[in-house]
């Protein structure tokens, strides 16, 4: 479903040039759920990035459902983003403005021809899968870190999206909220959604099915354990 | 359509958010419009009043007034001879088109009497032409006529207003008052006061030719309590020319014939048709200043929408990242950026045109001053202030979607 080949990404700051990923080979299927772990500075948060088409790769091809990326502009990588990937990152990003259920609709906003009223109902019953549901017209501030990231994630799941990637999302809970949201991962993961999150924390690397281990911007190991 | 409202709710959300911020934003706009309307509407109310007072004057007309030019030391005792004279009238009469109308004017102030009943008003002894000249109309009887004036009719035509102070309760027609020792029938009433007087006061016509034979070449005039002997041919000298194309012409022929008998200008000649066109042309001056003042303060309000556009973008680089992310497209980060300068910049023009509304109002209610509000301006500033949000907000829109999603995310 996705692949990378030979992926290079270099960072030109001033004189240096940090090369950040160096010819990474991957090939993620569906309904897989992947950990990346290593080292800080080992290159886990770029390669997430250039995963979810944040950012573009110096070199190398990022196909997706067997499309190259590297063909697609602006527009066509942006919707891309709205259709087919999730995001839920380490500081959950929610907008303070917005209601629970708002911020859960906000991708919608930038797809064509959504219907209202089933989004709406949609919502809703992510909000109660997250087990949000009795907090629809909450604001963010009046909601704990891990209430938040769970609007995060539903927020994630609403154009139902082929792959979730998230970046350090149990980073900032304590060890309890953590294995909650490690919780509501495997339960979307049985659901048949694909997975891949960022971590270097090994409680979080146990509950995945599959660890790709980063070291200077290369993959130094990658193992399946078929168990939990 | 339900996107529209979507984004503009989105808008006001944002700005929901930084309420105090976004109130100051929109008082630079707020002012700017109001000024604006406030402005063109005392400029357009002034101009009215002018237009209004000089067409009074009659638009065709051309109107000699003798000015009495003498010293006050002067004048202590002897009869002052002064202004327009007869020889001037024949000439002017016979240089003028025939389809012109002229009336002299010889005027008295004084008493007249309707037994017991004494009143001060003006008297205005004239030709026939008057009533076509000051556009006089009459609400009973008839007008003097040349008959009247050929045979000396001891007659006259009174003002409505004198009508209802001396028979209130009788038809005043066929009454007769005197003035001066001398009694005029009334013969006709006339419908408002005489415009083209500065007087608002009661005023009477009688012939010319009648108001000489009884009253002398030499006018007395008692005004406030001091006496004047004037030998004066004619107080004021009207000419009504067919169109306003004739006026031009017949001004420098008057101006020419009144030259020549008079070494001391002791007239003056007022086209008020010229007191128009320069009326025209001091509100065009006044609508560049007031424009240009305008574009100042919504030029002012602008940059301050800009700013705080500018101010904004940066700090919510993070929520642009993050729409990005969630499959927002470059033009979608613009939209929502300007539509949020546009809410912050109509919402000022909403208040801005409710207040300059309300103080031209304001403003003729408390000095007088007249004021007219013209749709026209209305529409103009809001418009401006509209266009006023599109192009202070494209820049910090513009900019805001020029960053990379990821840039934009990692901004803290
Ligand atoms: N925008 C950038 N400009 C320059 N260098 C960058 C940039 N982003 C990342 N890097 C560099 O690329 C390398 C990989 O960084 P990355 O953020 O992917 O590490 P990471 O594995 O996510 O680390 P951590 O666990 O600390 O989050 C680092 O050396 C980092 O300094
Ligand atoms: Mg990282």
């Amino acid at each position: 479903m996705i692949e990378l080949q030979q992926l290079e990404k270099t960072y030109q700051i001033g004189s240096q040039t940090v090369r950040a990923l160096r010819g990474v080979e991957m090939i993620v299927e569906a309904r897989e759920y992947v950990a990346i772990m290593g080292a800080s500075g080992s290159g886990k948060s770029t390669l997430l990035n250039m995963l979810g088409c944040l950012d573009l790769p110096t070199s190398g091809n990022y196909l997706i459902d067997k499309k190259d990326t590297s063909s697609l502009d602006d527009d066509e990588l942006s919707e891309l983003r709205g259709k087919k990937i999730g995001f839920v990152f380490q500081s959950y990003n929610l907008l303070p403005q917005f209601s629970v259920l708002e911020n859960i609709k906000l991708p919608l906003f930038y797809q064509n021809g959504v219907d209202a009223e089933a989004s709406h109902q949609r919502a809703i019953k992510l909000a109660h899968l997250v087990g949000l549901g009795e907090r629809l017209e909450h604001k963010p501030f009046e909601l704990s870190g891990g209430q938040q990231q769970r609007v995060a994630i539903a927020r994630a799941l609403i154009n139902d999206p082929l792959i979730i990637l998230a970046d350090e999302p149990t980073g900032n809970l304590d060890s309890h909220t953590e294995q909650e949201i490690l919780d509501l991962f495997e339960t979307l993961n049985k659901q048949g959604k694909t997975i891949i999150v960022v971590t270097h924390e090994d409680i979080v690397g146990d509950r995945a099915k599959r660890v790709v281990t980063m070291k200077d911007g290369n993959i130094l190991r990658d193992t399946k354990h078929e168990t939990s | 359509m339900n996107k529209i409202f979507s984004i503009l709710n989105f808008a006001l959300q944002s700005l929901a958010l930084h309420k105090l911020r976004s109130s100051l934003t929109v008082l630079g706009i707020v002012f700017g419009v109001a000024s604006v309307i406030t402005m063109l509407a005392v400029g357009e109310g002034a101009s009215k009043a002018a237009q209004d007072s000089i067409r009074k004057l009659g638009s065709t007309n051309i109107i000699v007034t003798s000015i009495n030019k003498q010293e006050e030391d002067e004048q202590e005792q002897r009869v002052r001879s002064y202004g327009v004279t007869y020889e001037d009238i024949s000439r002017i009469k016979t240089a003028v088109s025939n389809y012109t109308n002229i009336s002299r004017q010889r005027i008295y102030e004084g008493e007249i009497q309707y037994y017991s009943n004494e009143t001060e008003t003006t008297v205005i002894a004239c030709d026939s032409d008057i009533f076509k000249v000051n556009s006089i109309s009459l609400k009973k009887g008839r007008k003097l006529c040349d008959l009247d004036l050929r045979n000396k009719n001891n007659v006259c035509v009174i003002d409505g207003s004198l009508s209802n102070e001396l028979f209130p309760y009788q038809d005043p027609l066929k009454q007769k008052i005197s003035f001066r020792g001398s009694y005029y029938q009334v013969v006709g009433v006339t419908k408002t006061a005489d415009m083209s007087q500065n007087f608002s006061d009661f005023t009477v016509y009688i012939p010319f030719t009648t108001a000489l034979s009884n009253h002398g070449e030499i006018i007395f005039n008692q005004v406030n309590g001091a006496y004047s002997f004037e030998k004066v041919d004619a107080h004021k000298l009207i000419i009504k020319l067919p169109d306003t194309a004739a006026v031009y012409s017949a001004y420098q022929k008057v101006q020419r014939i009144m030259k020549h008998g008079h070494p001391v200008q002791d007239y003056e000649i007022q086209v008020p048709i010229k007191l128009l066109e320069q009326a025209a042309e001091t509100k065009r001056m006044f609508s560049i200043l007031l424009g240009s003042i305008a574009g100042i303060s919504l030029l002012v309000g602008g940059i301050g929408i800009m700013n705080i556009m500018l101010a904004t973008v940066s700090e919510r680089t993070k929520e642009i990242g993050l729409r990005r992310a969630l499959g927002a497209k470059r033009k979608d980060i613009i939209i929502q950026f300007i539509s949020e300068a546009i809410v912050l910049s109509l919402i000022g023009g909403l208040v801005g045109v409710f207040l300059g509304i309300l103080v031209p109002i304001l403003i003729t209610t408390f000095t007088g001053i007249e004021t007219q509000l013209s749709m026209f301006s209305i529409a103009l500033a809001f418009l401006i202030s509209g266009l006023t949000g599109v192009i202070f907000g494209s820049y910090p829109a513009i900019k805001s979607a020029s960053l990379s999603p990821i840039e934009a995310l990692r901004d803290v």
